[in-house]
């Protein structure tokens, strides 16, 4: 690892950053399904019917249980059996999406579960329908105790952005690789490079939800805890 | 006739916590339940508005059957009003934001004539100048005032309380009664589960005992704290003037 | 996106034929000189050029589509991708789930070991050993198949993609690593005085290019054809002497200055004629 080396790597920078523009688009379009999708499933399994509470329970089981690489990979091979061919950074966002959803599930699940009971019944009280309850009370409320939980899991699938390689998306990671593959001594300070990245990232994600958490803070709330 | 209650039974698991309640209601009157505690009477007042589904018997809100599985039960919830115990203000939102949430999303009004009926009410509680306090910031007598804003809000035909003053301290409970003695001066028809005996004594046109899920004894005030008929009314009695001191 | 415009640019070379075939090349494109991505980008290589030739010749398109290596054969028989052109040593195991190619290419497996470690090509491979090797490669398959299964207990470590395993073989964690010859040989001009070949083991590998079993979208007699076009009018010989045995920045240099012959006036054989030119005018430099 000389200066020569890392000064290489350092020019090869837009190379890298063009690369990690493909991880927050995958980490952007991950998110935002696992979201909506653990929203729903979060909804479903708290105040749903039975069967679809089970379901959801078995959804959120099934894609914490299967390792993300074996997702990847069946995501990108699974359709093509019958004939789909899914480009490989949607296959990347479905994968790690519906992932991300289940745990997402289960973060919201507990925000909502952890939102005093009486909270429903006033506002059933008060004659809104469950649905209403759930989009006006409860959730505003479970979405801020989740916040923490979220900051936690959008750390961990920013990291996961970069396996998405193993199914042919050209990301940092990617790039990095080719950086070392096409002259070996580039290989650690690329990676080195690319570690810094990830941390400026994770820091600014966080920063970026802390004071989103600031934000939405209830006065009087904190003080109370 | 406002309210008829007829033959409510509630069960959870082995114990029977309702075994038959019936009562009536007409409009304009003060009722207030009294009794030993865990004898139905809060899931008495949830089967009424069915918060809590009953098992068996009816309920009529002015002729119509609340308890039909055909009903719009929002509807009706929308026209009687629920005083909880331990408030439940929602805690997101401000005290203005409390009261209109009903108004906006149940009864649909816009956000202007939403904010103007709110503030109407939170001035009634005598809070109009805590419109932008959060829940957390306001001491429990603050909010369960706020909580009954919310419920007149809705231009309710009877508001159900549940015990509104258990959960405050003692120097608070007295600005929560003055709220609730000057609404059922104003005519507000009112089912009040309480242990205030004071509050009970001066407002109420009947007192309604239970005890082990059914009604033991019914009465205006007066002959039923001077002279009650059953001995279980009695021993109540004496035990909570015991408790409580007598008058308040 | 600039690689992948790029990549993508230069693989559309059918633009001529509207809605012309379009089969998918998948490579894992970190394997210098068969395929690696240049100092701007691009995606070169031997196998690559060949597979850009050929669908000249045979009037189809491609779209080369990057993917680690153990995925490939996967990819292919999942068709997700219809032809792997990736260095692939033709095996009795892979030609039971893939169709190849003939031969294209012969290779000898290499142990490199550090210059100053003094092993030689028996000392390196004793038992206890540490051997790295890429995952899924034929180098891995021949320590399991020839020292472990043998009863000689080096110990293998796999890696993703070959620089790990020689960043690993430098800081001394492990004590050889087999490899084909020629990514070997480009290991050792990038290291110089550090690295050493102790040896080549004579396993007269044979490179297919592979498509799924039956060959269902008759690929591979197109290939064929292709092949034995290049080799006739010489274009063959002229990608092996400008890709094998010269450093990397003086081939991406040529290729830069040779590819629209390829791309725009179409003409493979011109282009790899330019090709071993511009990269014997630059090398003497």
């Amino acid at each position: 690892m000389s200066l020569e080396h890392w000064l290489k790597v350092w020019a090869s920078l837009p190379v890298l950053l063009q690369g990690l523009s493909v991880n927050l688009a995958l980490l952007g379009g991950l998110l935002s399904l696992g979201f909506f999708l653990g929203l729903v499933f979060a909804v479903l399994e708290v105040y749903g019917p039975k069967p679809l509470r089970l379901c959801a329970a078995l959804y959120s089981w099934v894609f914490r249980s299967i390792p993300e690489i074996l997702l990847l990979l069946l995501m990108w091979f699974g359709p093509a059996q019958f004939g789909v061919r899914i480009a490989p950074f949607t296959a990347a966002v479905l994968a790690l999406g519906l992932r991300s959803s289940a745990y997402q599930a289960q973060i919201f699940r507990g925000a909502l579960q952890a939102v005093p009971a009486g909270q429903m019944l006033a506002a059933r009280a008060l004659g809104l329908s469950k649905f209403q309850a759930v989009r006006h009370v409860l959730l505003p409320q479970a979405l801020r105790l989740s916040l923490a939980g979220w900051g936690n899991e959008f750390a961990v699938v920013l990291k996961d952005t970069t396996l998405a390689y193993a199914v042919g998306v050209v990301e940092v990671m990617r790039q990095a690789r080719y950086l070392g593959s096409r002259e070996m001594p580039l290989t650690l300070p690329a990676y080195i490079t690319v570690a810094l990245l990830f941390l400026v990232l994770t820091y600014a994600g966080l920063f970026a939800l802390g004071a989103l958490e600031k934000r939405l803070r209830i006065p009087g709330l904190e003080a109370r805890r | 006739m406002l309210l008829r209650v007829e033959d409510l039974h509630k069960r959870y698991g082995k114990e029977e916590v309702l075994r038959g309640v019936s009562f009536s209601l007409e409009k304009g009157e003060t009722k207030v339940i009294i009794g030993p505690s865990g004898t139905g009477k809060s899931t008495l007042l949830r089967c009424i508005n069915r918060l809590t589904e009953p098992d068996r018997g009816r309920v009529f809100l002015e002729d119509v059957e609340i308890t039909s599985p055909r009903v719009n039960i929002n509807k009706i919830r929308a026209q009687i009003g629920f005083v909880f115990q331990d408030f439940n203000l929602f805690t997101h939102l401000t005290a203005l934001d409390n009261v209109r949430l009903g108004l906006m999303r149940v009864k649909g009004l816009s956000k202007k004539e939403a904010t103007e009926r709110a503030m109407r009410e939170l001035a009634r509680v005598g809070l109009a100048d805590k419109a932008k306090a959060y829940p957390a910031e306001l001491s429990g007598g603050q909010q369960q005032r706020v909580s009954i804003a919310r419920a007149l809000a809705m231009d309710p035909k009877l508001i159900l309380f549940d015990e509104p003053t258990s959960a405050l301290d003692p120097e608070l409970i007295g600005e929560v009664l003055s709220v609730m003695v000057e609404l059922a001066q104003s005519g507000m028809t009112m089912l009040v589960v309480t242990h205030e005996m004071g509050f009970a004594r001066s407002v109420a046109d009947e007192i309604i005992f239970m005890e082990k899920g059914v009604i033991v004894e019914q009465g205006p005030p007066e002959q039923l704290f001077k002279s009650p008929k059953h001995p279980r009314t009695v021993e109540f009695l004496r035990r909570i003037t015991e408790l409580y001191g007598g008058e308040k | 996106m600039r690689t992948l415009g790029v990549a993508v640019a230069v693989a559309l070379l059918g633009l001529a034929g509207l809605a012309a075939e379009k089969f998918i090349v998948g490579s894992d494109i970190a394997w210098p000189p068969f395929e690696w991505v240049s100092a701007k980008g691009n995606y070169l290589g031997f196998d690559l050029d060949v597979m850009r030739m050929i669908a000249v010749l045979e009037g189809y398109e491609i779209e080369i589509q990057d993917i680690a290596f153990d995925s490939i054969i996967p990819a292919v028989i999942a068709g997700k991708i219809d032809i792997g052109a990736s260095g692939f040593t033709i095996t009795a195991e892979r030609a039971q789930v893939v169709d190849f190619s003939s031969p294209y290419w012969v290779s000898d497996q290499t142990v490199l070991v550090r210059a100053d470690s003094g092993l030689n090509i028996i000392t390196a491979l004793l038992p206890g050993r540490k051997v790295g090797a890429q995952r899924g490669t034929t180098g891995a398959f021949w320590v399991e198949d020839n020292l472990i299964a043998q009863g000689v207990a080096v110990q293998l470590i796999l890696y993703e993609t070959y620089p790990e395993a020689i960043m690993d073989l430098l800081a001394g964690r492990i004590d050889a690593v087999i490899q084909d010859q020629a990514p070997s040989e480009q290991a050792v001009r990038q290291y110089p005085g550090k690295l050493l070949i102790a040896g080549i083991i004579k396993t007269y590998e044979e490179f297919g290019f592979l498509v799924a079993k039956g060959d269902p979208k008759g690929i591979l007699p197109r290939i064929e054809r292709g092949m034995k076009k290049l080799r006739e009018t010489g274009a063959w010989d002229n990608l092996v002497a400008a890709y094998f045995g010269n450093p990397l920045d003086v081939i991406e240099a040529a290729w830069e200055a040779c590819i629209p012959i390829l791309t725009v006036e179409r003409d493979p054989i011109r282009y790899a004629a330019c090709l071993a030119a511009k990269v014997q005018e630059l090398s003497q430099k």
